[in-house]
C-alpha cells in the first residue's frame, strides 16, 4: 500500500493545499497552477502564475462553478502549453481523460492533483446563503455527490489518472497526506524534497467504508428513479417542463461540440409540419424537439458521462437531469465494462471494433 | 376601437375566442400556453381540435419560453399556410417583429392575440413551491398600478406593456373586475372580420385609458431606479466585471434570448479560445486568470450584437442559473442606444433596425 507525505495543516486543510500549490511555484515544479478560488459568492477556477496570490486566494470553496475538465480543455484545446498543476475533484481529472480521448484536450504538461471529495454544494443553495451553505455533516450536496462511489482512490489501479492525490477522510484533521499516484507524483515529490513516510491504511479504510455506503445509497436512488422514468409517456413528463435552454449541454464537461446536432439547419420544421402533429392528437407541445433533445444528447455522451451533475446544477426548472444522465450511464458504461476517465489508454467503446460483442442483443 | 365585453374571466374568455376561431374554420391551429391537469408542467401548445382547449390557460403568469422565439422557429422555412392564432404578451410580439426584420420568420397568416401586460412571474419561484399563493396574489396585484413585488424586474419596470400591432387585444392590466370579466378589442381590420362568432357585448372604447397611464407611470418610475443602480453597480470594467464574476458561462441567456438567432455563435468560434500563446501572454501581464477565459466579453459582445432589438422580456435573467440581473443590464442599455436612434424595437415592422441604414448626418455629439 502506497504511503503518503504528511502536509500539516494548522490553520485547515485548504490554506495548506493553497500553500503547498504556492510552493510547487516557488520550486519551479510547475509553471502555473489550475485551482478552484472564491471571491465574495463568486467562485471560479483560476490559473495562478504568481505565487503572491495564494497568499490570500480563498481555495478550494465547496462549489463547482464550472466542471474542471472543461476548464483545463479552454487552455489545452489547442495543443500543449507550459508545466501546469491542476488542483481537481476526480470527476472532473475524469473528464478530463475523456477530453483527451476525444482530442479536445492536450494533457501533457497537466499534472493532475485530485482530492478526497466530500461533494460540492448546488449552486442555488449555495448562492441563497454562501456562508449557511452546506451541511456539516455533508448532507446539503448535490444528488449525485451524495451517491458517488468515486470520490477518492486507493486501489492499485486507481479511478482516474490523477498524478498525486491529497487524501483528508480518515486522517486527523489537522494535516492531509499527499499521496503519489503515478511515477509523476514521485517526481514532484521528489523535487519538493517530501518523502512520503505516513501509513494510509486509515484512510483506505475510511475510504473503502463510506464506498460502501454510497453504492448502496445509489441503488436505492436509481430503484426509485427508475420507477420515475420508466416509459415514455413517464419520461416525457419528467421532461415536460425544459425550456431547451441548453444549459445542461453546455455547463457538460463532455458535450463540446460547437455546433451541436440540436438547433442546427437540418434539424427545424416547417409551420405545416408543427401543425400536422398538433392535429394528430388534437394538440402539441411547441417544442418539438424537447424529448428528442436529452435522448440525442444522452446516445452522443452517455458512455462518458462522468455523473458530475453540472447538468442539473444549472437547470433553471429543477429536472433531475443529472440522475437520468448518471443511471443510463451506469447502464451504457457497464455493456462496455467501461469506466469514463480511468485510464487515458482505454479506447472509447464506440472507436473499437470488437467482432464478438453484445451478443445478447443479437437476433 | 370595438371593445367586446365577455362575462368571465380571461382564460375562460380567450378560450371561447379561440374555440370560435377553429370551429368556424378560422384558425387551424391556436398557439397559447397549456397545461394538462392541475399539475402539467405550463409550456407553449399548439391546439388543433377545440375540444381540447380545456387545457389552454393563455394568460398563466408564466413565460417558459418567449413566444416570439417560438413563431420564429415555427414560420423560418416559411409562414403558415393556414391561419394560426397565438397569444403572446407584447414583448413576445415586439420580438417576433424585430426578428422578422432580420429574415427569421414570416409574420404571414398569424392572427396575434396580445394584452396589457401585467408582466410574468419567475420561473424558478413558480417551480421551487408556493405556486398557487403566488398565482393568486398575481391577480390581485395586476389589478393594482404599482408592479407586483414577486413578477419578473423586467416585468416590474416595462413601459412597453400596451401592444402596438396585436389583432386582439385583451386588457387585463389594472382591471379590478378580472374574476367576472374580460375586455376585448378587436385592434386590426383583420379582427373585426374574425370576432363575429364570439359571444360578447359589443361597444366602442379606447384602449389607452387614465388607468394605463397610471401604470406607465409606476413603471417608469421603478425603470429609472432600477437603471441607477445598474448603472452604479456595473459602472467601468471593474463594475462589469463584477456584476458577471459569477457567470459560469452556461449561455442559458443567449439561447432563451428571442433576438438572439444565431446557429453558430461568434463567442463560440475557435479564434475566441486561448492557445498555448495565449495562456502564456496573459499569465505573464496579469499573473493569475480566470478560466474558461471570455466572461466579460461574451456578455458585452451579445449586448452590442442584440442591445438595439432588445425587448425587456427579461427572459435571461429568469433561466441564469447564478440569478445574475442580465435582464437589468441588457435591457437598460439596449434602451439607451435605441433612445440615441429614436428607435423602439417591435414599434412598427418597416422601422429599420439603426446598424442597417446610413445617415451621414448622425450622432455629430461623439465626433471630434
Amino acid at each position: 500500500m502506497k504511503k503518503g507525505y504528511a502536509l500539516q495543516a494548522p490553520d485547515g486543510v485548504r490554506k495548506a493545499v493553497a500553500g503547498f500549490l504556492k510552493t510547487c511555484l516557488d520550486k519551479d515544479v510547475f509553471d502555473a497552477v489550475l485551482v478552484c478560488v472564491r471571491s465574495g459568492s463568486a467562485c471560479s477556477y483560476v490559473l495562478v502564475q504568481e505565487p503572491s496570490f495564494l497568499d490570500t486566494a480563498d481555495c478550494l470553496p465547496p462549489v463547482m462553478p464550472v466542471q474542471g475538465g472543461k476548464a483545463v480543455m479552454s487552455f489545452t484545446r489547442h495543443g500543449k502549453g507550459m508545466r501546469i498543476g491542476a488542483l481537481l475533484r476526480p470527476c472532473e481529472i475524469r473528464a478530463a481523460v475523456e477530453l483527451s480521448k476525444l482530442q479536445q484536450t492536450v494533457p501533457e504538461n497537466i499534472s493532475f492533483i485530485s482530492m478526497d471529495c466530500e461533494g460540492v454544494i448546488p449552486l442555488s443553495d449555495w448562492l441563497s446563503d454562501p456562508e449557511a451553505a452546506g451541511a456539516a455533516d455533508g448532507s446539503g450536496v448535490r444528488e449525485l455527490c451524495s451517491i458517488c462511489e468515486q470520490f477518492s482512490f486507493c486501489e492499485d489501479d486507481p479511478v482516474g489518472k490523477a498524478d498525486l492525490h491529497i487524501a483528508t477522510m480518515g486522517v486527523a484533521k489537522d494535516r492531509a497526506l499527499l499521496v503519489p499516484v503515478s511515477a509523476r507524483g514521485d517526481e514532484i515529490l521528489q523535487k519538493l524534497d517530501l518523502t512520503p513516510g505516513e501509513e494510509t491504511t486509515g484512510w483506505v479504510e475510511e475510504v473503502e467504508k463510506l464506498r460502501k455506503k454510497r453504492r448502496e445509497a445509489r441503488e436505492e436512488s436509481f430503484a426509485e428513479l427508475r420507477k420515475r422514468v420508466c416509459g415514455l409517456d413517464a419520461l416525457s413528463e419528467v421532461f415536460g417542463r425544459c425550456l431547451e435552454c441548453h444549459a445542461c449541454r453546455t455547463a457538460c464537461p463532455i458535450c463540446y461540440c460547437r455546433v451541436c446536432f440540436a438547433g442546427s439547419e437540418p434539424a427545424g420544421d416547417a409551420a405545416v409540419d408543427y401543425v400536422r402533429r398538433a392535429e394528430r392528437l388534437g394538440g402539441s407541445c411547441c417544442l418539438p424537439e424537447q424529448l428528442l433533445f436529452h435522448l440525442g444528447r444522452m446516445s452522443h455522451m452517455s458512455l462518458s458521462c462522468v455523473s458530475c451533475g453540472m447538468c442539473e446544477d444549472v437547470c433553471p426548472v429543477d429536472i433531475p437531469v443529472g440522475s437520468i444522465f448518471s443511471m443510463v450511464g451506469q447502464a451504457t458504461q457497464g455493456l462496455f465494462d467501461y469506466v469514463p476517465g480511468r485510464s487515458a489508454e482505454a479506447d472509447l467503446p464506440l472507436k473499437k471494433f470488437v467482432l464478438d460483442e453484445l451478443e445478447d442483443v443479437e437476433d | 376601437m370595438k371593445l367586446l365585453t365577455i362575462d368571465k374571466e380571461p382564460n375562460e374568455a380567450v378560450r371561447d375566442l379561440l374555440g370560435s376561431l377553429l370551429s368556424e374554420g378560422k384558425a387551424a391551429g391556436v398557439l397559447c400556453l397549456t397545461r394538462e391537469g392541475d399539475s402539467g408542467a405550463v409550456r407553449y401548445g399548439l391546439i388543433t381540435d377545440p375540444e381540447r382547449l380545456g387545457e389552454a390557460v393563455p394568460f398563466y403568469p408564466a413565460m417558459p419560453n418567449n413566444a416570439g422565439k417560438l413563431l420564429s422557429a415555427m414560420t423560418l422555412r416559411g409562414a403558415a399556410g393556414d391561419p394560426i392564432a397565438a397569444v403572446v404578451r407584447p414583448c413576445e410580439l415586439r420580438a417576433f417583429i424585430e426578428v422578422l426584420k432580420r429574415q427569421q420568420g414570416d409574420g404571414a397568416n398569424i392572427i396575434t392575440v396580445s394584452s396589457t401586460c401585467p408582466g410574468v412571474l419567475p420561473l424558478k419561484r413558480l417551480v421551487r413551491g408556493g405556486e398557487a399563493d403566488l398565482v393568486e396574489n398575481y391577480w390581485s396585484a395586476a389589478a393594482q398600478v404599482e408592479p407586483s413585488p414577486d413578477i419578473r424586474q423586467a416585468c416590474r419596470a416595462c413601459r412597453h406593456f400596451v401592444p402596438g400591432s396585436a389583432d386582439f387585444v385583451v386588457d387585463l392590466a389594472g382591471r379590478a373586475d378580472l374574476k367576472e370579466r374580460t375586455r376585448v378589442f378587436a385592434a386590426s381590420e383583420k379582427a373585426l372580420s374574425l370576432c363575429e362568432g364570439v359571444e360578447a357585448e359589443s361597444g366602442e372604447a379606447e384602449l389607452e385609458s387614465a388607468e394605463i397611464g397610471k401604470i406607465r407611470e409606476a413603471r417608469s418610475r421603478v425603470a429609472e431606479e432600477s437603471d441607477a443602480e445598474t448603472g452604479s453597480k456595473a459602472s467601468g470594467l471593474s463594475g462589469i466585471v463584477d456584476f458577471f464574476a459569477s457567470c459560469v458561462a452556461c449561455r442559458a441567456c443567449r439561447t432563451v434570448c428571442p433576438i438572439c438567432y444565431c446557429r453558430r455563435c461568434d463567442f463560440e468560434a475557435p479564434y475566441w479560445e486561448y492557445g498555448p500563446r495565449d495562456v502564456e501572454t496573459n499569465l505573464r501581464k496579469r499573473g493569475a486568470v480566470r478560466v474558461p477565459p471570455g466572461t466579460v466579453n461574451f456578455h458585452v459582445g451579445r449586448l452590442l450584437h442584440m442591445g438595439l432589438s432588445c425587448v425587456g422580456c427579461g427572459m435571461c435573467t429568469d433561466v441564469c442559473p447564478v440569478d445574475i440581473p442580465v435582464s437589468d443590464l441588457f435591457s437598460n442599455t439596449g434602451a439607451s442606444v435605441q433612445e440615441l436612434f429614436g428607435y423602439e424595437p417591435g414599434r412598427d415592422a418597416e422601422e429599420k433596425i439603426p446598424i442597417t441604414t446610413f445617415e451621414e448626418n448622425e450622432l455629430s455629439e461623439v465626433e471630434r
